[in-house]
């Protein structure tokens, strides 16, 4: 009876101790991850998350097959040590069977407009980059502008800010990235068909030389309007400068020959007025050095890169049903991407990177967070001039 | 094992009226502005009121200027994707919306909610009424998860503030 008694006291004192205690304090305490886990204090700072895509893609020409894809499977984990000092990671799985790091930043909340973050984050440019979840964008997958010329998820080490100044409904970033890797051990890593695509380093061994400089600035004063304004300017990464001797010239010309500049622009608006959604986007990304590194390397990067999209949708069960919490979206998109905009003169330009899509579709929310998609879409080069068909299905999750 | 007991209690009440009675400067200030913004006075002071027998899990302060009660100001949290967003509403004494502001907002995304011209759909609003998503007030594109849960708070509240004004009593 009295040994009963003693235990629910230590209970409740133990209970009424840990309760008293700030999240931030677990550091402190030597307490390992699963000591921490049983003592119970772990799942107050941890945030679980998460989102995947599940696609078909079925052309509808030449005979071509379907293919079926766990194209993403995402895990969010993050950890708050304090109010302010929070961890955040995801972990992708693509295709199943491709591990990739996504995110995974500290930030630091220093006070109402100013948060300072460092390790692997998105770089912002365009939309799609940042909210690259299902639920975020119509079209069974995302659009090509933000895969060909705004290489999708695109991530590097950096550091940086970013905050919100309410007063001017203005929010901003800006960092210092690592930049793209143009030469690796294999050889060239860019090309004209999708531009700098297979230069980005992804936080994986990256190689660094050069700083690269990126920042967005959104404003969203007007109602139902957001706009952004999105710069990134920087040198690529070559590993011929790896211990480079500079007064060797011949060496020093080719290792010259395997770096590029590049300067990318964007613009990007979202416009929302109850059921009718739009939105609109142009990227321009100029390289330059694009002579030298293809006349060393033999490849075709383009010396600019173009495209835009403008995109409208309906939500057409709010017809039927004010209070609707689903939404069913019918949408269509026209988007232009052109990774040859403009050649060195020692290249030639290459129509079948002239592309455009046209894409028309439905977007049934079932539910915040979840989504069936369904669309057709028609692509087009310059250099066939014929839409070819396809029929894309996905199911998009986000939670 | 007494002295176990004696310090359980201790620590309970210290941290009872800590969380009871004290609003932080920051959010004070936040208020005052907010005040000043809405009924153009400057010198008031802020009593919380015992809301566990009308229940509701966020604080309520009477607004008082020279001892008179001038308007109600209502503390809250709402979730967004991962993390509690601290806001305020500031009601005139019909439980009619004078001001909402945001007072701390920690994601990483969707701190657009912020936005002064956001937050003024809500104004003039009473009763939950006219407050439905995408209707009467907009969506802000990357921000729905924040969006739909500081509309529902501000919703309940304004219910709540409403239906229990002939309630709020100093205690």
């Amino acid at each position: 009876m009295m040994r009963n008694l003693y235990l629910t006291l230590i209970i409740a004192f133990i209970f009424n101790v840990s309760n008293a205690q700030q999240i931030g304090t677990n550091a402190d305490q030597n307490l390992n991850a699963a000591q921490n886990m049983l003592a119970g204090n772990f799942s107050k700072g941890v945030t679980i998350g998460g989102y995947a895509q599940i696609d078909y893609n079925q052309p509808i020409y030449d005979g071509k097959s379907g293919t079926m894809d766990v194209h993403r499977m995402v895990m969010l984990f993050g950890y708050k040590f304090s109010d302010d000092i929070h961890f955040i990671t995801e972990i992708e799985f693509e295709h199943v069977s491709e591990v990739y790091i996504e995110q995974a930043f500290l930030n630091y909340r220093l006070n109402d407009y100013v948060n300072l973050r460092g390790g692997l984050m998105l770089v912002p440019m365009g939309f799609v980059n940042e909210y690259h979840e299902p639920t975020q964008y119509n079209g069974v997958e995302r659009p090509n502008l933000d895969k060909y010329i705004v290489p999708t998820t695109w991530r590097e080490i950096g550091i940086g800010a970013s905050g919100n100044i309410d007063d001017l409904s203005l929010s901003y970033q800006a960092y210092i990235f690592n930049g793209f890797n143009s030469y690796n051990n294999d050889g060239a890593t860019l090309r004209g068909s999708d531009g700098l695509r297979k230069g980005r380093q992804k936080g994986a061994k990256s190689l660094f030389q050069k700083a690269n400089y990126s920042a967005k600035v959104n404003y969203y004063g007007f109602q139902g309007l957001k706009m952004g304004l999105s710069g990134y300017f920087g040198e690529t990464n070559s590993v011929l400068f790896d211990g480079l001797d500079k007064s060797n010239e011949s060496d020093l010309a080719v290792a010259d020959s395997s770096r590029v500049g590049v300067s990318m622009f964007g613009f990007d608006a979202q416009y929302t007025n109850r059921a009718f959604e739009a939105k609109a986007q142009v990227i321009y990304s100029s390289i330059n050095n694009t002579d030298k590194y293809n006349a060393m390397t033999g490849r075709d990067l383009g010396s600019s890169m173009f495209g835009y999209y403008a995109e409208a949708g309906y939500d057409i069960l709010s017809i039927f049903k004010e209070d609707a919490e689903q939404r069913i979206v019918l949408f269509g998109r026209y988007e232009v991407y052109d990774t040859h905009h403009t050649v060195a003169d020692n290249t030639t330009k290459n129509d079948a990177y002239d592309r455009s899509d046209i894409t028309m579709g439905v977007s049934y929310h079932v539910a915040t967070g979840a989504v069936l998609k369904a669309d057709y879409q028609l692509r087009n080069n310059k250099s066939i001039n014929e839409y070819k068909p396809n029929l894309n299905f996905g199911i998009g999750i986000w939670f | 094992m007494k002295i176990f007991i004696q310090i359980s209690i201790f620590t309970l009440i210290i941290a009872f009226i800590f969380s009871s009675f004290t609003i932080d400067k920051r959010t004070e200030k936040k208020l005052r502005k907010d005040v000043k913004s809405s009924f153009d006075i400057e010198n008031v002071n802020f009593t919380k009121i015992d809301t566990k027998n009308i229940l509701i899990g966020d604080d309520v302060y009477l607004v008082k200027s020279e001892n008179k009660i001038i308007a109600y100001a209502y503390l809250g949290k709402a979730d967004s994707r991962s993390e509690k967003i601290d806001y305020s509403i500031i009601f005139d004494l019909d439980g009619v919306i004078k001001k909402v502001t945001i007072v701390k907002y920690r994601e990483n995304y969707g701190g657009e909610i912020g936005s002064k011209r956001w937050l003024k759909q809500f104004i003039g609003k009473t009763n939950g009424r006219e407050m439905k998503y995408r209707n009467e007030i907009s969506a802000i594109s990357g921000a729905t998860i924040s969006v739909r849960s500081m509309i529902q708070v501000i919703n309940d509240a304004s219910i709540f503030v409403y239906s229990n004004k002939e309630n709020f009593n100093e205690n």
